[in-house]
This record gives structure tokens, sequence and C-alpha cells, in this order.
């Protein structure tokens, strides 16, 4: 019996190690991000839109490999999801920011003109 | 010979590595973050763009290829990219700063400069307000004289029983309490009828006046025109002596020619013999409530 055991719990350690954990935080750190950037409107800016659909794309693969049980290449395709997530992320809110400054110095442009007049 | 074989297989392995594709764009984009201002604006998240970098350097190095040094290559060359628009977005965030600041003191200013003009504008309103005030009082003030003047005036018209015809207030003295027959001195009795008329003529002092003599028809035509005219130079003068303005003043002899009644009887020539006293003209007041009407 306890040779049983031993083999049993040597073959569930080998697999274990072959194929990782179940990157159970990792998932849901990477689709935190992508949720972020949707709100953020990434896809209104292009390059965030891009690299939004990217992180999308290694999500959907990250699943297909957790679904397999493949959780060590799950992992590797969440460091790209949530990588990219996080480029659409700055990028949007980068975009959202310049937009604001533009608004402003516009203000101040109507400001110095209605003054001058 | 050994040796020779070793390093020589050493130096094979260092010129044979060639970075990945990936490790290249990885590198080209840290080398496009740090050569911008990221490197001053984003320090710490161009610092951990380098610490990817180095470890996907690493990973290629020892495994070309591999799938963890592609992945590694894959994010170093996100974190760069990463780290530029972080950088982006702080200038961004500055500028807006920068300008909501200039903004608001800009609306303070305007703002400043509009209550000072409405101060300016509410100190001649101000003014404004109290001249009319003066205006009103002064005008108000001015009515009630009018309308006192124009009182004392009816009241003394009411007393000379004047009629009113085309040419304007007539006053009629019977030329028998004035003169004797024939004559243009003025009777004594004849003054205080006079001073009364002198008295109501000197409470309208905007109205002119004429005064017309007239006579019946006995006598000459000729004769009786200018009897008719000393007479009416002899109430004028007194009338001047009594206060009454030179200047208001016309006469006029009629003579014979304006008739009110039958000469053919007593009554009739008495009638005709008078002097009229015309007086012409509106005060303000009656000018006033012409137009108003």
């Amino acid at each position: 019996m306890r040779k049983v055991m031993t083999v049993v719990a040597c073959v569930a350690g080998f697999w274990a190690c072959a194929h990782g954990d179940l990157p159970a935080k990792q998932l849901a750190d990477a689709e935190a991000t992508a949720r972020a950037a949707e709100q953020a409107n990434a896809a209104s800016v292009p390059r965030a839109a891009l690299h939004l659909q990217m992180s999308r794309e290694h999500l959907a693969k990250a699943q297909v490999f957790i679904k397999e049980r493949e959780f060590d290449l799950a992992s590797r395709s969440l460091r790209r999801a949530k990588a990219d997530a996080d480029l659409a992320l700055a990028l949007a809110e980068s975009e959202k920011a310049t937009q604001q400054a533009d608004e402003y110095n516009k203000k101040v442009m109507t400001l110095k003109q209605g003054a001058q007049q | 010979m050994k040796k020779l074989v070793i390093t020589s297989l050493v130096a094979f392995a260092a010129c044979a590595y060639k970075p990945s594709a990936e490790l290249v764009r990885a590198q080209e984009a840290y080398r496009q973050a740090a050569n911008g201002p990221t490197a001053d604006i984003a320090q710490a998240e161009l610092h951990q763009a380098k610490n990817a970098l180095d470890q996907a350097q690493k990973a290629d190095k020892a495994d070309p290829g591999s799938g963890d040094a592609k992945d590694l290559a894959y994010i170093a060359e996100r974190k760069a990219e990463w780290a530029r628009a972080q950088a982006t977005q702080k200038i961004a965030m500055k500028d807006r700063s920068d300008a909501e600041k200039k903004f608001v003191e800009g609306q303070g200013a305007m703002i400043a400069e509009q209550q000072k003009r409405l101060a300016e504008q509410g100190d001649t309103l101000g003014k404004k307000e109290e001249e009319l005030s003066k205006l009103q009082s002064s005008a108000a003030e001015a009515q009630a004289l009018a309308a006192a003047a124009a009182e004392r005036e009816k009241e003394a018209l009411a007393k000379l029983k004047a009629a009113e015809d085309s040419r304007g207030q007539v006053v009629t003295l019977p030329s028998g309490m004035l003169f004797r027959s024939g004559q243009s001195v003025l009777l004594p009795a004849a003054r205080p009828k006079l001073d009364e008329v002198a008295a109501a003529l000197r409470q309208m002092p905007e109205r002119t006046l004429l005064i017309e003599g007239h006579t019946d028809a006995q006598g000459s035509e000729e004769t009786n025109l200018m009897l008719s005219e000393r007479r009416a130079n002899a109430v004028r003068d007194y009338l001047i002596r009594k206060g009454v303005e030179s200047d208001r003043i016309q006469t006029q002899g009629a003579g014979e020619s304006r008739p009110l009644a039958d000469n053919g009887s007593a009554e009739g020539r008495a009638i005709n013999r008078r002097v009229e006293i015309v007086i012409q003209g509106q005060s303000s007041v009656e000018r006033e409530a012409r137009t108003n009407q």
C-alpha cells in the first residue's frame, strides 16, 4: 500500500511540476487590467485598442490552456495578456490626459481673446 | 591542441549568438524610451522597463529562441512602451494643471474687472438716480407752482367775469363806467374796477393783452375811431401805472366798426360804448393740458 501511495504521490508531483498550478491570481489580474483599459475607453485610441485586442487574444489562449490543464503555458499567455492590458490602459489614460490638457489650453485661449476684445 | 579546440569552440559559440527578433524589438523600444523625456519624467517606470529588458536579455543569452526568452522579450518591449506612455501622461497632466491654473487666474481677473466695472456703473447709476430724483422733485415742484398759478388765473378770470371768444378771454368794461361822454380821461369811479383788473392781470404774467376801444355810431366815423383809440390808451396807461408790464399790452381803436347791439336804441348804444380787454395766449399749464389731450 505504501509503495502504491508513494508512486501516486510521485506521479502527481511530476505532473504538477510539468504543468504548474492553476494561475488563478494571474488570470484575475490580467482580466481586471483589461476591463480597466476598456473602461478608460481604450477602444477609441488606435494603439490602445490594438494592445487591448492583443491582451484579449492572450487571455483567450490562456483559457484554452487552463481547460487543457497546461498551466505553465497558461501562465505565459497571461503574462503577455497583462503586459498588453497594462500598455492599453496607459495609452488610454495618456490620451485622456492629453485631451484634457488641450481643452484647458483652448479655454485659456478663449479667455485671453475675450479679455482683449 | 585541446586548448585550441576548446577556445575555438567558445569563440564560435560567442560569435554565433544572435539576439532573437523579439529581443531586438524590446531593445529598440527601450532605447527610444531612454532617449526621450521618459528618462527625466518617468524614471521609476523606465527602471522597471530596464529590469524587464535585462531579464529578457539574460534569458535569451541562456537559451536563445526559447519560449521563455521570447515571452520575456515580449513583456520587456511592452514595458518600455508602457514607460513612454506613463511619461506622456505625466507631461499632459502637468500641462493640464498649468492650463487650469492659468484659466482660474484669468477668470479671477475677469471677474475682478467686471466687479470693478459694475461698481463704477453702480456709482454712476447712483449719481444718475440722485439727479433723477432731484429733477423729479423740481418737476413736481414746478408742476405744483404751475398748477397754483393756473388756479389763481382761473379765479382771477372768474372774478373779472371774462367771456371767451375767438380772440381769448374778454373782459368788457362799459365806457360809461370809465369815461364821460365824448371824453377819454378816466373817471375817478373807474379806478376801483381798473385796480381789480390790474390785480387780476398781475396773476397772469404769461398772458398778453389787447385793449380795444369801441364806440356807438353817433358822430362821425373818424371822430369815433380817434375817441376809441384814446380811450384804449387811457386804460393801458392806468394799468401800466398799476404794475402791469407795458410790453404785454397792445391797444387798438375799433371805433363804431364792431357793434354788439343795435345802435338804433339807447340801450344798444350803451352796450356798444365799451372798452374790451382781451387776455390772449395760454398759460404753460393750459399748453401742457392741450398737448396731452
